[in-house]
């Protein structure tokens, strides 16, 4: 198990360093950060004083490890429009993004979850087949048009819930119920779907042959098993959920990290949308880290190695 | 679930998708671009001042909805094949390779996909198009390039099992090559499973380029995009609706089409699209 | 239909009367198992017998209430101590699963939940029966049961998980759930099939164990003809959904009254005799879908003719004496045909093969090694794995060496290596005279062509994707010498005709796709050809089709034969020397029938005893081996056998004994004391017992 740990640990530092690898491309590609800090009228002469300013007449490979350096110390550089850190500005949006992307997720899983349940254990295909096919259709919708038939139904006809921003819990439901049930979908399939893989199992036929009920067996011998393969997949497709964020807090003008992306393209302000991303992918990382470790806890076969 | 049902549905949704897309350009009324001041915000079905009829009405700036939502169509459709073939070719060939060959090259291989997995696609896209800019070339070339992942963990995942099946052992011991084998024996068995994984993907990249559409960072005017359309249509949705749930409808039509197309071929066990974690 | 077995009703555990099971076609209902009959009476044990097909585990699944989705029961009774089953529901016969009668099924590997500890699954099973129960009480019956089946160290096996148990060990964890509220009836699914032979024999005695203290009746599954006649005190033989004989389970090899029994028992070669020629029930196993009019087996019958009663009636089953019955119209002819085919398969002049000898190899294996690395070495060294140690040998052309040995002891690396799909770590191999391990690139792949394989598999041996025409030319092609008459001539060669070509692999049965492989093999003109477990996937008719074909192949085309196989029987009936392999290395070679008639190595000794023999007289001992495998990365020190050995004193700790001839010029041993008859050793067997270490990986 601890040599998991390590190797688990060491796997999810090297991809940190591929992010940073990326972002540092990502900067390049977005042009001269000397023109690009200039207004446009500013001369040769201005510009190769900035360049040197910022060090960009340095070898690649030196501006490579100045730049991991920077990013290990949170240093993105100075939002072009709002002249401050462009990684304080992501920060402050930190908590919006993960108060949205935990309650869907737990909405979602836990929604799954118990529907994956009742479409076992219930007797009626016709019931199994509705919440295959609802769910099915639900993963059809893109979430900008979820949220939007959303908004149109509960705040513009109903006018039960606000439409935009972030607050009371009134505000959080929304953007959640449509994040979550995105989520919803995906799970409930990969549930359902390892579910009817363990039905196959040999061992489901010797629980029976034990003289155990339908309800014993799947609850004491398919869900364990079952829950390893959600619980990977799960973590694997965290990165739709935080890609979904960016779509979601942009229609229902939720004050996170993805929204602050989105309007910094507009303003095209390079060092805050290369903050936000890293910053993402870091939560991606971490979070995947923590799933890895928990499977290792259920599953003996990995605790072993 | 029952999967003639669902195969009687996804041809029956896709069917109608294509039909509308090749047909409307045929009308004598198909006009995507021409503004019509005298017609802004004509509901459906209704016609304008100045006589024109409608049959999904206007927009804003007084365009034929109808017509953009079928040259959108063909626009999205078009990215989607180019992303899909572009991915699937080289999610194919990576994941044949490393699943094939093993070792440093299958780590390296795999090593990529994980770092890809780690960025959203969302952002990746987002950061990318934000600096490079948009077209619908760059558009098509860059999904596709984000989205070879899902094949090659299928296409490696396949490869490992059949690289130690006996008739692959076999033609190894009577002289073949590598790239005979993943020629003759990988590539022709793992292919029908990628076609699976693209008819979904398909779907997963019509969404994806609509998202950036409304984000302002796909398609770009004056070539109309469903998810542009959507994003026009939330300032009216209280005034109206139909500007931003016509175009939602369309893409759900065809998503979902897709999405039932590859779910009709898969077993119970499996779901489309989705890969195990290499390891 | 009238039952011949008429004993005192009181006795009777199970009663199964005129069963069906049916599950519907694409054109209507097939009928998996036609109307079965028969008892199982108190403290027996009744066999049922048959190939893949023939409806024996659908039949007690059917018992147990377990019978999947589309299988139905559509007519008949099952009576569990006069009870009837089959008008109970699912929720009804859970009392009665795990409590009065229970099971054991066939792999061990799958039928324990991976992520419960043994202690916990186990338990399950004496709490759902006994709700009384306090924790403490359930712990200790568990504790209970793990020693009642012999499994060393239980209070901290409780604890442990099934992949920290070998497959023996998990095997008497499934005897110890399904023995939890000691069940009236036992049913035995081929328990022991997915074990080896050494492994076999430990649990076929714990079972027996166990059934001695509860007195259950057991019914034992399976398709060894051997096992049931052993161990069985009754049986019934099936075929195609039919009991087609029942027989006390002695009489079964000696007197077998209906054709396909007889039939069965000639196409089993055994390894206590040698004949000429297997005989080869014709044809493959009936498509269910189709069932043959009148009896099932009538189109395979060597007997039948034709005649018309064969074909147009089904025959019941009727008494005859002593306790047996069967269903056959002409059975009184069935003792007549077994003579005379008996003498037909006799062999005559006992040494006609001496003479050869002089040729010079066609392969020679020299000091081969192969080790893997294993563990990654980033945090830990990493560990050496020795799966093969100096491996030498040498087959002249047109000979077969038999390779034995039970799973993990090297036999499959071995064919691997020789084939060039694994590196070897050190050592020679030479083909027809030339060094074949050093070669690279084009020179290997045209080398290659001499040195073919027919593997395991029939199922993974053909790309499902071509055409058997495209499967056999495909060598042909990889070497630029495509020509669609050599494809014909080579379906002909192995019994096909040419429009077998054009059909696809899935479209062909185990025996015909295990056909088609060989004659992909034999494309290339080969002249050695590894088998590597050729028809170990394959019923026993089939397997006597395949082991003829080779054998006829062999002598047409002068062929050279490296078979590997876990089957003594199968290698003694092939081969003209024989190899035992174990933890990697060669530890007993010679000629087959010394080998066979007189083991030098102790631990050919115990195969040799292993296996189940049909007619073994009573009292004749037998050498149960202890314990699992040794962990081959941490081998013991000298002779690695000797953790196990029954005959293992101080001094085999101290160094590996080296292969050499020991008892006889040609025939190597590699034990510091080879070669006491076996019959000595079967007094040994108690005092043994107690010496031998138990090794658990």
């Amino acid at each position: 198990m601890t040599t998991f740990l390590i190797k688990r640990v060491l796997q999810s530092m090297l991809t940190v360093l591929g992010v940073i690898t990326a972002a540092f491309f990502l900067v390049r590609l977005a042009g001269d950060p000397a023109v690009l800090n200039l207004s446009a009228e500013a001369s040769g002469e201005d510009i190769a004083r900035v360049r040197e300013a910022l060090g960009l007449d340095r070898p690649m490979i030196i501006q490579y490890f100045d730049f991991i350096w920077n990013v290990l110390r949170g240093d993105f550089g100075v939002s072009l429009r709002q002249n401050v850190s462009a990684m304080s500005l992501v920060l402050e949006r930190v908590p919006a993004t993960l108060e949205l992307a935990l309650t869907s997720f737990v909405l979602g899983l836990g929604l799954a979850f118990i529907l994956g349940i009742i479409m076992r254990m219930t007797g009626s295909r016709f019931v199994r087949q509705l919440i295959m096919w609802i769910a099915l259709g639900r993963q059809a919708i893109p979430i900008f048009s979820f949220g939007l038939v959303m908004i149109l139904i509960f705040s513009v006809w109903l006018k039960w819930l606000p439409s935009l921003g972030r607050g009371t819990l009134s505000h959080l439901i929304l953007p959640a119920l449509t994040l979550g049930t995105y989520e919803l979908a995906l799970y409930l399939r990969l549930f359902n779907a390892s579910l009817a893989t363990e039905q196959r199992q040999d061992y489901v036929r010797t629980a029976y042959a034990k003289g155990q009920g339908k309800i014993q067996v799947l609850l004491g011998h398919m869900l364990p098993n079952a829950l390893l393969p959600l619980v990977t997949v799960a973590g694997i497709n965290l990165g739709l959920l935080l890609g979904g964020t960016v779509v979601t807090e942009t229609v229902f003008s939720w004050p996170g990290v993805g929204r602050l992306i989105v309007q910094s393209v507009s303003q095209r302000d390079f060092p805050v949308i290369i903050a936000g991303v890293f910053l993402i992918s870091l939560m991606f990382v971490v979070i995947n880290l923590i799933v890895d470790v928990l499977y290792g806890l259920l599953d003996p076969r990995v605790r072993m190695v | 679930m029952t999967f003639d049902l669902s195969r009687i549905v996804a041809v029956s949704l896709l069917a109608i998708m294509i039909l509308f897309m090749v047909l409307t350009p045929l009308m004598p009324f198909y006009d995507p671009y021409g503004q019509n001041l005298a017609g802004s915000l004509v509901p459906m079905g209704e016609s304008s001042f100045d006589g024109k009829f409608y049959l999904l009405g206007t927009d804003t700036l007084g365009r034929d909805i109808l017509s953009r939502l079928a040259l959108a169509g063909q626009v999205s459709a078009l990215i989607g094949l180019g992303a899909v073939a572009v991915s699937l070719v080289v999610g194919v060939f990576l994941g044949l390779v490393a699943g094939y060959f093993r070792g440093p090259v299958e780590t390296l291989i795999m090593g990529l996909a994980d770092l890809q997995l780690s960025i959203p696609r969302v952002l990746l896209l987002i950061a990318v198009s934000a600096i490079i800019g948009p077209s619908v070339t760059n558009l098509a070339i860059l999904l596709g390039l984000t989205s070879w992942v899902a094949y090659g963990r299928v296409a490696r995942g396949m490869a490992l099992s059949l690289r130690e099946r006996e008739f692959v052992l076999s033609a190894r011991t009577q002289g073949a090559t590598a790239a005979w084998n993943i020629r003759k024996h990988l590539l022709p068995n793992v292919l029908p499973q990628m076609l699976i994984v693209g008819s979904y993907e398909f779907g997963q990249i019509v969404v994806m380029e609509a998202s950036l559409s409304y984000l302002g960072l796909g398609v770009q005017p004056p070539l109309p995009s469903w998810g542009m359309m959507v994003s026009e249509g939330q300032s009216y949705l209280a005034l109206a609706p139909s500007l931003a749930i016509l175009p939602s409808i369309a893409l759900f039509i065809l998503v979902a089409g897709l999405q039932f197309l590859s779910q009709a071929f898969t077993s119970e066990g499996e779901v489309a699209g989705v890969s195990e974690r290499s390891k | 239909m009238s039952t011949p077995m008429a004993t005192a009703d009181t006795d009777i555990v199970l009663s199964v009367r005129n069963l069906s099971i049916e599950v519907p076609g694409a054109k209507g209902p097939v009928r998996l198992v036609d109307d079965v009959s028969f008892d199982v009476r108190q403290n027996e044990v009744f066999g049922i017998v048959g190939e893949s097909g023939s409806g024996k585990s659908l039949t007690m699944l059917a018992v147990l209430g377990l019978l999947a989705e589309p299988l139905k029961i559509v007519s008949g009774s099952i009576k569990l101590r006069g009870r009837e089953l089959t008008s109970l529901s699912f929720e009804q016969m859970r009392s009665i699963r795990g409590k009065t009668m229970a099971i054991v099924f066939q792999d061990p590997m799958t039928t324990l939940n991976p992520v419960l500890r043994i202690g916990k699954q186990i338990g399950e099973a004496v709490r759902l029966h006994n709700p009384g129960m306090s924790s403490r009480q359930v712990r200790d019956r568990v504790i209970e049961l793990l020693q009642l089946v012999g499994i060393p160290n239980p209070e901290k096996r409780y604890s442990q998980y099934p992949n920290e148990f070998s497959g023996g060990m998990r095997q008497r964890v499934v005897i110890a759930i399904a023995m939890a509220n000691e069940p009236d009836l036992l049913i035995a699914d081929e328990p022991t099939t997915a074990l080896d032979v050494t492994i076999q024999a430990q649990v076929m005695s714990v079972l027996a164990e166990v059934r001695e203290r509860t007195k259950a009746a057991m019914v034992l599954i399976t398709h060894d003809l051997g096992l049931v006649a052993e161990t069985a005190d009754r049986m019934a033989v099936m075929y195609g959904g039919r009991i087609m004989e029942t027989s006390p389970a002695k009489t079964l090899f000696s007197n077998p009254n209906h054709p396909y029994t007889a039939g069965l028992i000639a196409s089993l070669p055994r390894v206590d005799r040698e004949v000429k020629e297997l005989y080869s029930i014709p044809g493959f196993v009936p498509d269910l879908a189709n069932r043959p009019r009148g009896c099932v087996f009538h189109p395979r019958c060597a007997m039948s003719n034709g005649r018309i009663p064969c074909r147009e009636e089904k025959p019941l089953l009727h008494a005859l004496r002593d306790d047996s019955a069967v269903a056959c119209h002409f059975s009184e002819e069935t003792a007549a045909w077994r003579q005379a085919q008996e003498k037909a398969v006799q062999i005559v002049d006992r040494e006609q093969i001496d003479e050869r000898d002089v040729l010079a190899p066609i392969l020679k294996v020299d000091n081969l090694t192969k080790d893997f690395q294993i563990g990654v070495g980033l945090l830990r060294s990493s560990q050496q794995l020795k799966a093969l140690r100096n491996i030498s040998f040498e087959i002249p052309k047109g000979r077969t060496l038999g390779l034995v040995g039970e799973s993990g002891c090297g036999k499959s690396t071995l064919a691997r290596v020789l084939l060039r799909l694994l590196d070897a770590s050190g050592g020679d191999v030479y083909l027809n005279g030339e060094p074949f391990m050093n070669l690279r690139g084009t020179r290997l792949r045209a080398k290659r062509r001499d040195l073919q394989v027919v593997f395991q598999d029939p199922y993974s041996s053909l790309d499902p994707r071509m055409t058997i025409h495209e499967v056999i030319g495909e060598p042909l092609r990889i070497h630029g010498r495509y020509d669609p008459q050599r494809i014909d001539e080579l379906l002909a060669h192995v019994g096909l005709t040419p429009d077998a070509g054009r059909r696809r692999p899935p479209e062909f049965s185990g025996g015909q796709r295990q056909r088609i492989a060989i004659a992909r093999a034999l494309a290339l003109n080969p002249d050695v050809l590894i088998l590597d477990e050729a028809v170990s996937a394959l019923d026993v008719s089939i397997q006597a089709q395949i082991i003829n074909l080779l054998k006829k192949l062999q002598e047409e085309l002068g062929l050279t034969y490296v078979f590997i196989s876990h089957d003594l029987s199968v290698v003694r009936h092939i081969s003209d020397e024989v190899a035992v392999m174990y933890l990697g290395r060669i530890v007993e070679h010679g000629a087959v029938r010394e080998v066979f008639e007189s083991p030098a190595h102790p631990y050919t000794q115990a195969l040799l005893s292993s296996i189940p023999r049909p007619d073994a007289s009573e009292g004749e001992g037998r050498i149960v081996l202890e314990g699992d495998l040794p962990n081959p990365l941490s081998p013991p020190s000298g002779c690695s056998f000797r953790t196990r050995c029954f005959r293992a004193v101080e001094e085999c700790a101290r160094a590996e004994p080296k292969l050499e001839p020991r008892t006889g010029i040609d025939h190597l041993s590699a034990c510091l004391f080879p070669g006491k008859p076996s019959y000595v050793l079967a007094d040994m067997v108690g005092e043994a017992a107690g010496h031998a270490e138990r090794t658990n990986v």
